[in-house]
């Protein structure tokens, strides 16, 4: 057999190489990326992200844990024996110190200014830290009561993924 | 494929290995991604376990947990979810096999020295027993390790709660203030620090007053909100809250007290297993305490044998021993002499039970003590010889030691063994040179004959307010003394009233409250106390306080029920109360005026010092007019008078509060222009 037939051989057996690459890339993209839809009743981040809409999510963050104040979550939350999915800006990650006192929000006793801050500046919290593998996160629509804080607090087994910035930042200047 | 392989076998050398290494290559990534599936899978199954145990659907993890360590027995953080979850459980053996299998797969790992230490602790942990040591010292090593890594936190929370449990608040909070410096608590383990700290907090709080002690009880409401926040469902949290209220009642009026006593037990009966032993434990120590406040010491009793069902821990021990003897104080004044009796003897084989569970020098000391105050000599010597026993051993202060040899110094005075009281107070003085008034003992022992030094007792006196209302009694004055030989026992300090004996407790603080045998007459009164210390030194003090129970009386001129002429009137009012005088402020006159009609509010006197007044019945008008010649407080009522009736109802109370009945006064007036 001369070479140039072993190469036709090869050739032919790159189609199905290129075919499980592609898998392979769609596993991979599917592991890493996903679209899932705000849970209906949940309307607190509005009006970034409205009941029922459907996010892109990047799970790759999450599961890396490697997120930071600022980013934008997807996640699941059992409220009422219900669970829903939700999303919230984070703004205190794990064994930071989160507070707020006299409308100020602060984090490690410096003051954190999000927009977002609106939905719990009106209260007052005491100085909590944040619990190991948990994140504090808070929305975009100001709220009308003082939000228990196992409410805001995310184990990180509870977060589905980051929102890339350009779509979570809408909220950021709203 | 298998002509391919051997059309592969025909080609060139180089071709033949680069076949080879592609095949191998090939392996290997297959082997990479069966290993990988492998992973996921266990990692798949541990992820679902967490979410279904934050969600508390604990069949759901347990499921997963099994799945994933059915995959790979040695995964790590399956092992400590399913140790958690015995725990919580109460499979302690369950618990400590995940915690053990853990320690072996990740060697030195905080976690499964935290679960094993924790595991521990609880599974000795039974009513009437101590936290386990092993356990203890389990955790103690893995935190000091830690320090060099990534402390958990939760290590750290889990030592100061057993510090709290123990008793020993001051280094529960400092335990809790490490792990505060971790920055790596879990949530259980956060809500459990707050929750901790509040419980210190509150404890703290009861060795303060005033201001000190509504900050503490602020501090610690502050500390059970933040719990509260995270964790609004947690029993422990509600049932601390509740504590507090009870601790911030004393001295409310009972209704209060009870209805929060009330909304306790509600929650103790409506709870279970192991944390709510725990509370009624608390509850019931608090309730007790709540008693000995307020003196009812059998309540007291009761309620710290309740306690010591769930937990005997030895400051409730030491507890219910000061409550029986308390107890046996008030049986023997009822001359109860038998339940005394029995009193003390259980107070002491209370004291003796928390002496062989803790083998503490304080508590051995403090027992001593006990004895030695309460007039049982022989047996405080004996625990004051236990208690020298302690000293040398590691974690025994040297002043601790000074303390011991000066108690038995004391003791060994007061038997005339002046040569033994001599060579303890010099190791005392070895022990602890600061002990100046040691020194001076030992000089007034060596120098015959012993010279009295008044000024080694002082005793201050409190006055009480100038005025006491009614109903305060029995009457409660304070006394502190300072001895400094020694503390003074009941018998070397005697308190009279008016030179009558009177009753006496003793509070903290070498003070002393007094309570009068038998309620006081109104007037001055004279409290005077001496004492005497063992060294024939005494100290006296006095002071006055008044005793007002009596209210203000009323007259009037011209006098009730005469009959008068019509035209210009003056009435005179006089008011008059002996001791502490008419509090102006509660004055009010009714007038009833036939030609007016209605009875009204007329004047309100507000004004201080002894006036006259003026009023215009007609217009409800008063004027101030100049002070009526008499050491009583009056006023004048004038007006011009038409023919009907008129009635006045006067109301007023002494500076005391003391209300006098409604004095009323009733005039038909008649046509005419004389005048009564």
């Amino acid at each position: 057999m001369d070479f140039s037939a072993l190469l036709n051989r090869l050739r032919d057996g790159v189609r199905p190489a290129i075919l499980i690459g592609l898998m392979c890339l769609v596993v991979y993209a599917g592991q890493s990326f996903s679209c899932t839809k705000v849970g209906d009743g949940f309307n607190r981040m509005q009006p970034a992200f409205k009941p029922g809409q459907v996010v892109f999510i990047d799970k790759r963050p999450a599961r890396a844990k490697e997120l930071h104040p600022g980013d934008v979550i997807c996640y699941d939350a059992t409220v009422g024996g219900t669970r829903s999915r939700r999303v919230g800006r984070i703004i205190a990650m794990p064994g930071e110190v989160f507070e707020v006192d006299e409308g100020q929000v602060i984090v490690d006793g410096e003051k954190r200014t999000l927009r977002a801050a609106a939905s719990v500046e009106r209260f007052k919290y005491p100085r909590i830290m944040v619990p190991a593998n948990h994140v504090l996160v808070i929305f975009d629509k100001p709220a009308s009561y003082r939000s228990n804080l196992n409410e805001l607090l995310v184990p990180f087994s509870e977060i589905r993924g980051r929102i890339p910035s350009w779509l979570a930042a809408r909220g950021e200047q709203s | 494929m298998i002509s391919f392989v051997r059309d592969i076998l025909k080609c060139s050398k180089p071709i033949r290995i680069a076949a080879c290494v592609t095949a191998f290559l090939w392996l290997v990534s297959l082997v990479l991604l069966l290993m990988t599936v492998h992973s996921f899978r266990v990692k798949y199954h541990y992820e679902k376990a967490c979410r279904f145990y934050h969600q508390g659907n604990i069949a759901g993890t347990i499921t997963e947990i099994d799945k994933a360590l059915a995959i790979d027995a040695d995964f790590a953080e399956a092992h400590n979810l399913a140790g958690k979850l015995a725990l919580e459980g109460g499979n302690y053996d369950k618990a400590a096999e995940h915690f053990a299998r853990m320690g072996k797969v990740a060697e030195d790992s905080q976690e499964a020295a935290n679960g094993t230490g924790v595991t521990e602790i609880l599974r000795k942990y039974k009513p009437g027993s101590f936290i386990n040591r092993d356990g203890l010292d389990m955790m103690k090593s893995a935190a000091e390790r830690s320090v060099q890594g990534r402390p958990l936190g939760d290590l750290f929370v889990n030592l100061g709660s057993a510090e709290l449990h123990e008793g020993r608040a001051l280094k529960a909070r400092d335990y809790y203030a490490k792990a505060l410096d971790t920055r790596n608590v879990s949530m259980e383990g956060l809500v459990h620090l707050y929750n901790g700290s509040g419980v210190v907090l509150t404890r703290l709080a009861r060795f303060e007053q005033g201001e000190a002690r509504r900050q503490l009880l602020d501090a610690a409401a502050a500390e059970f909100e933040k719990a509260a926040l995270i964790a609004p469902a947690s029993r422990d949290v509600k049932a601390n809250r509740v504590l507090l209220d009870l601790v911030n009642a004393v001295g409310k009026p009972p209704g209060v007290r009870q209805a929060l006593i009330n909304t306790a037990r509600e929650l103790d009966k409506s709870w279970s297993g192991s944390p709510s032993r725990m509370f009624r434990f608390a509850l019931y120590g608090a309730i007790g305490m709540n008693a000995c406040a307020e003196r009812k010491y059998e309540d007291a009793v009761k309620a710290f044998e309740i306690a010591g069902k769930e937990s005997a821990p030895p400051n409730l021990v030491y507890n219910t021993a000061v409550a029986r003897l308390h107890l046996a104080e008030k049986l023997k004044n009822e001359q109860a002499f038998q339940s005394a009796s029995d009193a003390v003897k259980q107070a002491l084989e209370l004291g003796e039970n928390a002496l062989m569970a803790t083998e503490r020098l304080g508590l051995v000391f403090t027992l001593a003590v006990l004895e030695h105050t309460t007039g049982y000599g022989e047996q405080a010597k004996e625990d004051f010889a236990k208690a020298e026993m302690f000293i040398g051993k590691p974690g025994i202060p040297k002043e601790a030691a000074a303390i011991v040899y000066r108690a038995l110094a004391i003791v060994n005075y007061e038997d005339n063994r002046i040569a033994d009281s001599l060579k303890l107070i010099d190791k005392a003085l070895d022990a602890d040179p600061t002990m100046t008034d040691l020194k001076k003992i030992s000089e007034h022992l060596k120098t015959p004959p012993a010279v009295s030094r008044p000024e080694w007792l002082s005793l201050g006196l409190e006055k009480p307010e100038d005025f006491l209302p009614p109903g305060m009694w029995p009457m409660v004055a304070e006394v502190y003394g300072r001895a400094t030989v020694e503390p003074l026992k009941k018998d070397q300090i005697n308190v009279t009233i008016q030179g009558r004996p009177a009753e006496f407790e003793f509070a903290q603080n070498s003070r002393i409250i007094i309570l009068p045998m038998a309620p006081l007459t109104d007037g001055l009164h004279t409290v005077e106390v001496t004492a005497i210390d063992s060294l024939k030194n005494t100290a006296r003090n006095s002071t006055e306080f008044r005793i007002d129970t009596t209210p203000p009386t009323a007259s009037i001129s011209p006098a009730s029920r005469s009959k008068i002429k019509a035209g210009p009137m003056t009435f005179t009012v006089e008011l008059h109360d002996e001791v502490v005088g008419v509090d102006h402020s509660t004055i009010s006159i009714l007038v009833n005026y036939e030609p007016d009609g209605q009875e009204r509010e007329s004047y309100t006197a507000v004004n201080k010092g002894k006036y006259s007044y003026e009023m215009d019945l007609e217009e409800d008008k008063v004027y101030g007019g100049n002070p009526i010649a008499s050491d009583k407080f009056g006023f004048q009522l004038k007006y011009d008078l038409v023919p009907g009736k008129v009635k006045f109802i006067i109301k007023a109370a002494d500076v005391n509060g003391n209300k006098m009945p409604d004095f009323a006064a009733e005039y038909t007036i008649e046509p005419g222009e004389e005048k009564k």
